[in-house]
């Protein structure tokens, strides 16, 4: 499948609410020794990788192409925040967030063609904060196999 | 000046607890048998989970290199490596460069056999 033809495919809205016991989790599936248990043990702020929970678009994408995810490796992430994300202020919110692909390139390995996927995820919380984008996640996975 | 964090062994249970916190259900992380099917050599690491500490981390890296008062603007990484089980992962944590409310922390995440499975950049502003 020639993905190019697929540029700037975009899916969602989809929503994700910031609850404390989703927040607490994710803490100590990512803090090693002790870890945190109640609010008043948790950082001020959200963890910066909490974002990939907004990755709903990018498995809907794949599968839309064909794709299955025992063939993707991640091979790059970046999050640019627009705003501080709190926990005092956006605990109980809820996350909008839109994805898109942005670029694909594919190459020939030695055992593989492989297959660079570009996706943003631009994410909003619109009860605080209108439409006003508050982060933004750039995915570069690499598929294995034919796509 | 460098800050550096030792992690732990990395086991099924935390790659499990990852699955299940992050919503990420690829096979590949849990399922030998899908990872071998797959050409890999075993289960591996969620590349994100190993993002998701080089950030737990950069909290007592901020505090270690004098910059709690910022707050993180941009966060990168490039996964550069695979991370099996039984792994341990030393992350090492450096300021690249400062300006007028701004640095630009690199980091570095190393195998125990010294080789670079991520590489990243935490961009702060004050």
């Amino acid at each position: 499948m020639d993905l190019k033809a697929r540029l700037n495919e975009k899916v969602g809205p989809y929503h994700e609410v910031v609850t404390l016991e989703r927040v607490l989790r994710f803490f100590q599936a990512v803090t090693q020794g002790e870890v945190p248990r109640a609010i008043d043990s948790l950082p001020s702020e959200l963890p910066p990788t909490f974002l990939t929970v907004c990755r709903l678009g990018e498995f809907e994408l794949l599968q839309k192409f064909g794709v299955s995810l025992s063939q993707v490796l991640h091979g790059e992430q970046e999050y640019q925040y627009y705003r501080t994300l709190r926990l005092d202020t956006i605990l109980g919110s809820e996350l909008q967030y839109e994805t898109s692909l942005v670029q694909s390139m594919e190459k020939k390995g030695k055992q593989f063609v492989m297959t660079f996927l570009v996706f943003e995820t631009k994410i909003y919380i619109p009860k605080k904060y209108d439409n006003e984008l508050v982060a933004q996640t750039r995915s570069n996975l690499i598929v294995r196999g034919n796509v | 000046m460098i800050f550096e964090k030792k992690l732990l062994p990395v086991t099924q249970e935390m790659l499990r607890k990852y699955a299940s916190a992050s919503g990420d259900p690829n096979p590949i992380h849990l399922d030998e048998e899908v990872a071998k099917e797959n050409g890999l050599p075993g289960v591996i690491a969620h590349g994100m989970l190993v993002a998701g500490w080089l950030c737990t981390y950069l909290e007592e890296a901020k505090k270690e290199l004098g910059l709690l008062p910022y707050r993180i603007q941009k966060f990168q990484t490039r996964f550069r490596g695979m991370v099996f089980l039984g792994d341990t992962v030393n992350i090492l944590y450096q300021i690249k460069s400062s300006g007028e409310n701004i640095v630009t922390l690199d980091i570095v995440a190393k195998n125990q056999k010294g080789e670079t499975v991520n590489t990243g950049q935490a961009v702060f502003v004050n």
